[in-house]
């Protein structure tokens, strides 16, 4: 009973001490990492819509989109026109893919931005790469993925190898584009 | 007393790498092997843990009893991985993105756990904290090693640096994890014929 009463107060005091470092470096870097977040966001949305003045975020709760999968996170549109959509598609070959899209107000792409994904490295996760990046510039809602030919029109060519993780970005773009003319109408602009 | 300090930490690079020779911590060897940047990352933030629960560890080799141990290592091994998570997401979040599921997989690195019971359970803290570095190298090594080779075959890069032209179609299995086996399947045959070759000539000069 003894060697029981020891053994249970002394792994209580480790566990005690180990949690107290815990909650204590937990306090210092809980603010620092909010902020961390806060500035690499503000950061991706100047990215994908530069030069568009201040962004006001817009209340979307009565949007829906038509694709299943995409979650939209938020839409914030800019002072002098156009919108900045995040979402997210959880049909990745690796899971969620989350991006920034920033839309012009006659509702045309004018930059995405994979802000995180688990695909594959050398595959998918060549999404991420400016080159794919491109291909969506200009585009409007309803953008359909190809493979092996040259797209025209509203289209892209999916990475080879990576059908996947082309259409989970796809539909998130592709939902982000209805949710910024969803809010770009309702706000009257 | 230098020679012991000096022959535990080469112990750990060369005579007992944790990869090659101890077999320990495959999983995320075999994961996080996909580039040399991911795996020097994972490799170093291994090391800093490593070293920082075999000190704590072999600090309390006396207080921790027999019956409980594994329980408490793992708990301040635990600790050790969230603070370190923490520590890079506040103040170096682009290393924290890149590395982001690995860390947490530090804690069930079976090496952290290997050598705190075989090592810094029964050594000093100055010689545990070696241990810790040497063992943490190796690994880094190791993972540096398997990454070059998946890297260069699987993506044609290193470190990311494109290293051949347009026309170089990588080999996409290397990056896949039928490479990681593959490359340290191999590498492991490699390694073990120079140690045997190594041996033999060994006692051979000795029975000679």
């Amino acid at each position: 009973m003894k060697e029981t009463m020891t053994l249970t107060f002394k792994l209580l005091l480790i566990c005690a001490v180990i949690t107290a470092l815990l909650a204590w470096v937990n306090v210092m870097t809980e603010p620092i990492i909010a902020q961390n977040e806060q500035a690499s966001f503000q950061a991706a949305m100047t990215e994908v819509l530069p030069d568009a003045g201040e962004f006001t975020e817009k209340e979307i709760t009565d949007f829906v989109p038509s694709e299943t999968g995409v979650t939209i996170g938020s839409v914030h549109t800019a002072e002098k026109g156009g919108a900045v959509v995040s979402a997210t598609c959880s049909e990745g070959y690796g899971g969620d893919i989350s991006i920034m899209v920033g839309i012009t107000d006659e509702g045309k792409i004018n930059q995405i931005k994979v802000m995180s994904m688990s695909e594959t490295p050398g595959l998918g996760a060549k999404s991420t790469e400016p080159e794919f990046a491109q291909k969506y510039v200009g585009l409007e809602k309803g953008i359909s993925v190809i493979k092996n030919s040259q797209p025209s029109g509203n289209e892209i060519v999916a990475i080879s190898g990576a059908t996947i993780t082309s259409k989970a970005v796809t539909k998130a773009v592709n939902s982000a584009l209805e949710a910024a003319e969803f809010a770009m109408q309702k706000g009257g602009k | 007393m230098k020679n012991s300090y000096m022959k535990t930490f080469l112990n750990g690079i060369l005579t007992e790498n944790p990869t090659f020779m101890l077999m320990l911590g495959m999983c995320p060897t075999l994961a996080v092997t996909t580039g040399v940047i991911n795996a020097i990352g994972m490799g170093l933030s291994t090391t800093a843990v490593l070293i920082c629960s075999n000190v704590v560890i072999s600090l309390l080799r006396n207080f921790i009893p027999n019956k409980i141990r594994i329980a408490s290592y793992v708990v301040i091994i635990a600790g050790f991985v969230t603070i370190v998570q923490m520590l890079l997401n506040a103040y170096a979040p682009a290393l924290s993105g890149s590395l982001g599921i690995y860390i947490p997989l530090i804690v069930v690195n079976c090496i952290i756990l290997g050598r705190a019971e075989a090592f810094a359970s029964k050594n000093t803290p100055g010689i545990s904290a070696l241990d810790g570095l040497g063992m943490g190298l190796g690994f880094t090594l190791a993972l540096t090693l398997i990454a070059s080779v998946r890297e260069i075959l699987g993506a044609g890069s290193f470190a990311g640096i494109s290293l051949f032209g347009e026309g170089f179609q990588p080999a996409s299995v290397m990056i896949l994890p039928p490479g990681a086996f593959l490359t340290l399947g191999i590498l492991l045959a490699v390694i073990n014929s120079i140690t045997k070759a190594g041996k033999k000539a060994k006692e051979g000069s000795e029975n000679a």
